[in-house]
């Protein structure tokens, strides 16, 4: 997933804004084609020099079938961040499970906040 | 759980806090508790003394990815105790459930483990888990008793079974007695009735006996665990059962005895019997294990199911369970005292 800065209206980009030398960032992207159960889908901004810190997951894709989490590949600066898909309603699946490999979730979008630094 | 401020490369300073005017952003990493308390969580706290959190920002999967972590403040306004709830994420993380299958290891493979051999009469059957016997590996009575698949028969790993089941019983020998002394448990509990016991540790320094059945009562925590502890032998009358109630789970009852156990046809057994010197299974059932040092174990036409404690994808990680191998990077939002 690439997150992409939200806007106001057919102004810019309202993100990254910073906070001495780190930045928040409010985002969205859509699901992956075919996810990966286990792993998830990796998480990259619109901003190729900036990386993510902290993702703030824990809310639902804007359909309300899934309920995205962060997952970072390690602790520190600069790690990946993976975004893992788990079923919200029962129309969706099973209720707490993660969603199976290979389902395609191109078409639920999220939206989320991160804290960002700049390589 | 300390949160300790993420750096830029070793030898590189923390990259926060960050202000943005009064408040300030923060983003660290720390390892769960060792001694996990369901309900409440693990405090979480900076490893800056003089700031506080404002927002920990939960809903993220741990590096492992077998736990989500949630944030659990303890009221509104700032200055408030933070706590990081941990639920499991995936169906290892939740089979974990149970800290005595954690405590005892490999030897929690095992429906049945024996030292000098295992005897079965009559119609046994085991679910669950495997039987096996170190370094006296025979095995009799197999049929007519039946393995339910995918439980086999496996001695080539019951020596290390072996090990940990000692381990095992030597961890709850050390443990601090709630009650001690103990000689019959059908009229010595100190839950509701005198064969009642609320979760603890029940220590009696030579034989408990169960000469009408016992109870224990969670009180509505299904994570309780009930341990007893007998000098020497352990034994359960006929036709007697010892009974779970308010969310009590066989998983997490464990029964050592400091010679032989002993169960006597039709009597049903919720727990996990761990002895040093043999158990005799007079027929029943069992819910749980049979796990012994030394001696034999024998088996007469008796029900062993290998049990889990009912935990799953999505449940709270229970009481006791060590978490100190997980790591998580959460960010936060801070204020300065």
């Amino acid at each position: 997933m690439v997150l992409t800065s939200i806007t106001k209206g057919g102004g810019g980009p309202l993100y990254p804004d910073f906070i001495g030398r780190r930045a928040t960032f409010v985002g969205s992207g859509t699901g992956p084609t075919s996810y990966v159960f286990g792993t998830g889908d990796l998480v990259t901004l619109n901003l190729p020099s900036y990386y993510i810190d902290a993702l703030l997951g824990g809310v639902t894709s804007v359909s309300g079938k899934y309920v995205v989490y962060p997952n970072p590949a390690g602790i520190g600066a600069r790690q990946q961040w993976y975004l893992r898909w788990f079923i919200a309603l029962a129309t969706a699946g099973t209720v707490g499970a993660e969603v199976a490999s290979a389902t395609n979730l191109s078409g639920e979008s999220v939206q989320l906040g991160a804290f960002v630094g700049q390589f | 759980m300390i949160l300790t401020a993420i750096g830029k490369g070793t030898g590189a300073g923390p990259l926060y806090p960050e202000f943005a005017g009064r408040r300030g952003l923060f983003v660290g990493s720390g390892t769960g508790p060792t001694s996990y308390v369901s309900g409440t969580g693990d405090l979480v706290t900076l490893n800056l003394p003089n700031y506080y959190i404002d927002a920990l920002i939960g809903g993220e999967v741990s590096i492992s990815k077998n736990y989500v972590v949630y944030a659990d403040p303890t009221g509104t306004g700032a200055r408030q105790q933070w706590y990081l709830r941990w639920f499991a994420a995936t169906a290892a993380a939740a089979g974990g459930g149970s800290v005595v299958t954690t405590r005892l290891g490999t030897a929690a493979n095992y429906a049945l483990l024996a030292y000098s051999g295992i005897t079965n009469s009559g119609s046994t059957v085991i679910t669950g888990g495997n039987i096996g016997s170190y370094p006296t590996t025979s095995i009799t009575g197999f049929p007519p008793g039946t393995l339910t698949s995918p439980a086999v028969i496996d001695n080539v790993a019951a020596q290390a079974a072996q090990t940990a089941l000692t381990a095992a019983i030597i961890y709850y020998q050390g443990l601090t007695p709630t009650l001690s002394g103990l000689t019959d448990l059908s009229v010595e509990g100190n839950g509701s009735t005198a064969s009642t016991y609320t979760a603890g540790n029940y220590f009696g320094s030579t034989s408990l006996t169960m000469p009408t059945g016992i109870i224990l009562d969670a009180q509505g925590n299904s994570s309780a665990v009930f341990v007893f502890v007998a000098g020497s032998t352990i034994n359960l009358a006929s036709g007697q059962t010892i009974a779970l109630v308010n969310g009590a789970q066989a998983a997490n009852v464990v029964f050592v005895a400091g010679s032989a156990f002993t169960s006597v046809a039709t009597s049903t057994v919720n727990g996990n019997i761990l002895a040093v010197s043999g158990i005799n299974l007079g027929g029943g059932t069992l819910n749980g294990r049979a796990l012994a040092t030394t001696g034999t174990v024998a088996i007469a036409a008796t029900t062993v199911v290998t049990v889990s404690a009912s935990s799953s994808i999505g449940s709270e990680v229970a009481s006791g369970q060590n978490l100190s191998g997980e790591t998580v990077q959460l960010g936060v939002f801070v204020g300065q005292f």
